[in-house]
């Protein structure tokens, strides 16, 4: 992956730039479902069927905690990520962090998927 | 090997990892979470805890814990040796009795379990980090059967923790004078903790020790051996010969294979990778796995005792051992799995290259870069087993004893008003009940008898119970609770049905909390209660028994009778032509003279005449079975009580019973066709009558059943003749 050639090098900034925008779409997309599944587990512990109860409303407010929290990781994230990787452009620990957004993607997905 | 080449290899591993940890960590969350729940809840979860409580609580009272003598009340029995019982009395005496100090007790063993496995799996690959082990660790941590049990007053997990820390000792120093003198005091804790205990552990570990040194192992069976038996001689001289009669006597209940045949399909259905891991462990473990000469006895122990699952009232109690050896042998298989063809560590490429520059290529033989590819899919291949795993048990941990624990703490008050009653009635006598017994010993209430043990004994002619059924029958008792589970009628097995038939003589069921029934004498100089299906007065009988009381909602009457699906038959209430329409499975309807308005017709409704979730074998007799216009008689048998509520749903044994206006002309009203199923919208009174139906129909008017003002929602009636007749 040396750059030594400038078309070469054009290359790996567009991959570096696709994949950083489709880690940015990936986790946008995956913000309801895990939303969804983490509601799922609180009413295996606390659901209820009573439309007004009180589980519904912590549920509510679990939900939107839940969405705080992931919204400010969200943003870490992104904004982190590309700076790093503009710093650290082409060398391992770009590459290393990368892999690793890639990693917890694939792991929130199959939350997603299981719950 | 290039960089990239480097990369993929080194980033893809971290990538599983990653997967694992969160899917391990989060089996772990859910446990931890549940486990919380449970402690901060005051009242039983199951059965059996309200004996664990009791016999700690007699200890601190001084009472004998195996009465050799129990032809007198009270009649208890200890099903098990007295080292759980011993602790929790301990702290009872500092405490007072609760449910909280029990369950913590089994918590803290269940965590100190999958703390000592996930040790055992780091004794085997001390290299491989911390992973392989919390991947064990956590796989039995959200296993539904630990879970479940793990949060209950209940012995086992103590005994689990002992058994298998005295396998991890043995196991880790058994060339150790002192580590065989600890692991055979560990084996006999467990065993005299739970006695089935007492077998896969310890086997487990001489066979291991046997391999080691010889002497060893021998010296380990005769501590173990020679410290249980004496200790044995000792209970027995003490407690007169009633050690041996509550252990193991009183613990040889029918058997029924049916049961073991269904766990086994239910462990295959939530564990079908962890069999197929081990199918390949015993075909090829030998090989490979130094683990394999414990990990296989232990496995075959620890079935066996699992198969005993089949005993009448067992639950999943005798799982936890088996579940136990998965765990292990994932975390060992795992392990393996991290570098499966080794290469030696001078022909490695230099993966730890710096983190700002890409280094340059590096020359690695052909045969090592395969060997490292091949490491990587199996490694990869092997995470994805265990997620899929870890994945499959946790979704059913939150579907299965989460969610039912979830609907137990649910009901909330209602056990404190049945505390309050169980206190009140206290006062006047004896108190009798099952599931919650536990609300007795928290209340320091003494227990008169343990309904299931007891009434295993009855029934193999090892207790006669006809002074216990003379009290009965003398209403000695101001208050008997009998658990009325929904899904299945599990009072028939703790209670004889000549015990039932006594109940249901002299005392009628007033109300329902929790899934309790509360039994109270009958009144008879007060209330008239019926007679053969038939109320003294009124011009109808009663279509079916209700020994478990009824149910009033929306004007129809769910009548709850004692037995099982499909055994409690269904009577025509008067003459009349019976019609089962098209669109109705599980119902029949007969039309009637109305025996007060002469000319005028009206229709008795008979629904969930069917089994649960099987709408093809309704209970309806055949020759009834789509017919329109049979003459029936007063008395004729049309069906049997189901478990029926719905394609979805299922509830107590019963059949809905109606009274129905009909047309002008007869005719069973258009607009209330659809009663055939219970969650259906009829329309409402004002509705029928604005459709010109003559409603309301009083059904105490016609059968003399008790009815109430109430709609919309389901209130519980006694089994007894309202003769107000309106």
């Amino acid at each position: 992956m040396k750059d030594k050639k400038p078309n070469y090098r054009i290359l790996l900034i567009l991959t570096t730039i696709i994949l950083w925008l489709l880690s940015v779409v990936l986790a946008f997309l995956l913000f309801l479902p895990v939303l969804d599944s983490i509601i799922r587990i609180y009413a295996a512990f606390w659901g209820d069927t009573d439309p007004i109860g009180q589980a519904f409303f912590i549920g509510v407010s679990l939900r939107n905690a839940a969405m705080f929290v992931l919204a400010i990781l969200y943003v870490i994230g992104i904004i982190g990520g590309a700076e790093h990787h503009s710093r650290n452009f082409n060398t391992p620990t770009s590459w290393h962090v990368m892999f690793l957004t890639y990693a917890i993607l694939l792991t929130i997905f199959l939350f997603t998927l299981f719950f | 090997m290039n960089f990239t080449e480097k990369l993929f290899l080194k980033e893809l591993r971290l990538t599983a990892k990653i997967v694992l940890m969160f899917f391990s960590g989060l089996a772990i969350l859910i446990f931890l979470i549940h486990g919380l729940i449970v402690l901060g809840f005051d009242y039983p979860l199951d059965y059996g805890e309200g004996a664990m409580l009791n016999q700690s609580l007699r200890m601190t009272q001084g009472q004998p814990l195996y009465p050799s003598d129990i032809t007198t009340p009270p009649y208890l029995i200890s099903n098990y040796p007295p080292v759980f019982i011993l602790l929790n009395a301990f702290f009872f005496w500092i405490f007072g009795p609760s449910m909280l100090i029990g369950r913590l007790v089994s918590l803290l063993s269940t965590i100190g379990t999958a703390i000592t496995i996930g040790l055992l799996i780091k004794h085997f690959y001390p290299n491989q980090g911390i992973l392989p082990g919390f991947v064990g660790a956590s796989l039995f941590l959200i296993t539904p059967y630990v879970l479940q049990w793990s949060g209950y007053y209940r012995i086992d997990m103590l005994a689990l923790f002992f058994s298998i820390t005295g396998l991890y000792i043995s196991i880790k120093k058994p060339e150790d004078n002192r580590s065989i003198l600890l692991a055979a005091l560990l084996f006999i804790l467990a065993a005299y903790t739970r006695q089935s205990f007492g077998l896969a552990g310890p086997l487990a570990a001489v066979i291991w020790v046997w391999t080691k040194n010889r002497q060893h192992a021998i010296k380990l069976i005769l501590i173990y051996a020679i410290s249980g038996l004496v200790i044995f001689g000792l209970l027995q001289i003490l407690t007169k010969g009633g050690f041996y009669f509550h252990i193991i006597e009183a613990n040889v209940n029918l058997f029924n294979w049916q049961t073991v045949l269904n766990y086994a399909r239910q462990i295959y259905r939530n564990m079908t990778w962890l069999i197929f891991i081990l199918v390949i462990y015993l075909t090829i473990g030998w090989r490979f796995f130094r683990s394999y000469r414990f990990l296989i006895p232990y496995f075959i122990a620890a079935s066996a005792v699992a198969v005993t699952v089949g005993k009448i009232g067992s639950n999943v109690n005798y799982l936890v051992e088996v579940s136990a050896a998965f765990a292990i042998l994932i975390g060992v298989v795992f392990g393996k799995a991290w570098e499966p063809f080794s290469i030696e560590d001078n022909k490695k490429p230099d993966m730890d290259f710096p983190q700002q520059e890409i280094p340059g290529l590096e020359p690695v033989d052909r045969k090592i870069r395969r060997k490292m590819w091949l490491n990587l899919v199996i490694f990869l291949f092997l995470s994805a087993i265990t997620v899929n795993q870890l994945v499959g048990l946790s979704r059913e941990s939150l579907l299965g004893p989460i969610a039912s624990h979830r609907d137990r703490i649910k009901m909330g008050v209602a056990y404190q008003i049945l505390e309050n009653r169980i206190i009140e009635a206290s006062s006047e006598g004896p108190v009798l009940a099952d599931e919650f017994t536990a609300i007795l010993s928290i209340n320091r209430i003494p227990l008169y008898i343990q309904p299931f043990t007891i009434s295993q004994l009855a029934r193999a002619n090892r207790w006669d119970q006809t002074e216990f059924i003379q009290a009965i029958q003398e209403q000695s008792f101001p208050l008997i609770l009998i658990h009325h589970f929904p899904g299945y009628p599990v009072y028939l097995e703790r209670w004889t049905p000549e015990m039932l038939e006594a109940i249901f003589e002299n005392y009628a069921a007033q109300n329902i909390r929790a899934n309790s029934l509360a039994f109270e004498p009958k009144d008879i100089k007060n209330e008239i209660y019926p007679i053969n299906r038939a109320c003294l007065g009124a011009p109808w009988q009663i279509p079916t028994d209700a020994h478990m009381g009824l149910f009033w909602y929306n004007r129809q009457l769910l009548m709850m009778g004692a037995g099982r699906s499909g055994e409690i038959p269904v009577f025509a209430v008067a003459d009349g032509l019976l019609y089962q329409f098209p669109e109705w499975k599980t119902s029949v309807a007969i039309q009637h003279d109305d025996p007060f308005t002469p000319g005028k017709k009206l229709w008795s409704f008979y629904g969930d005449l069917a089994p649960a979730f099987d709408l093809e074998n309704a209970y309806i007799v055949d020759h009834f079975i789509g017919l329109q216009g049979v003459r029936v008689s007063a008395g004729d048998l049309i069906g049997y009580q189901g478990q029926w509520l719905g394609p979805f749903q299922q509830t107590w044994v019963h059949a809905r019973f109606a009274l129905l206006p009909a047309e002008e002309d007869g005719r069973f009203p258009e607009s209330l066709l659809p009663i055939d199923d219970f969650f259906a919208p009829l329309p409402s009174l004002r509705d029928q009558a604005n459709l010109g139906l003559d409603v309301p129909i009083s059904l105490t008017a016609y059968t003399s059943l008790p009815q109430s003002n109430i709609f919309g929602t389901m209130v519980f009636l006694p089994y007894q003749c309202d003769m107000g007749g309106n």
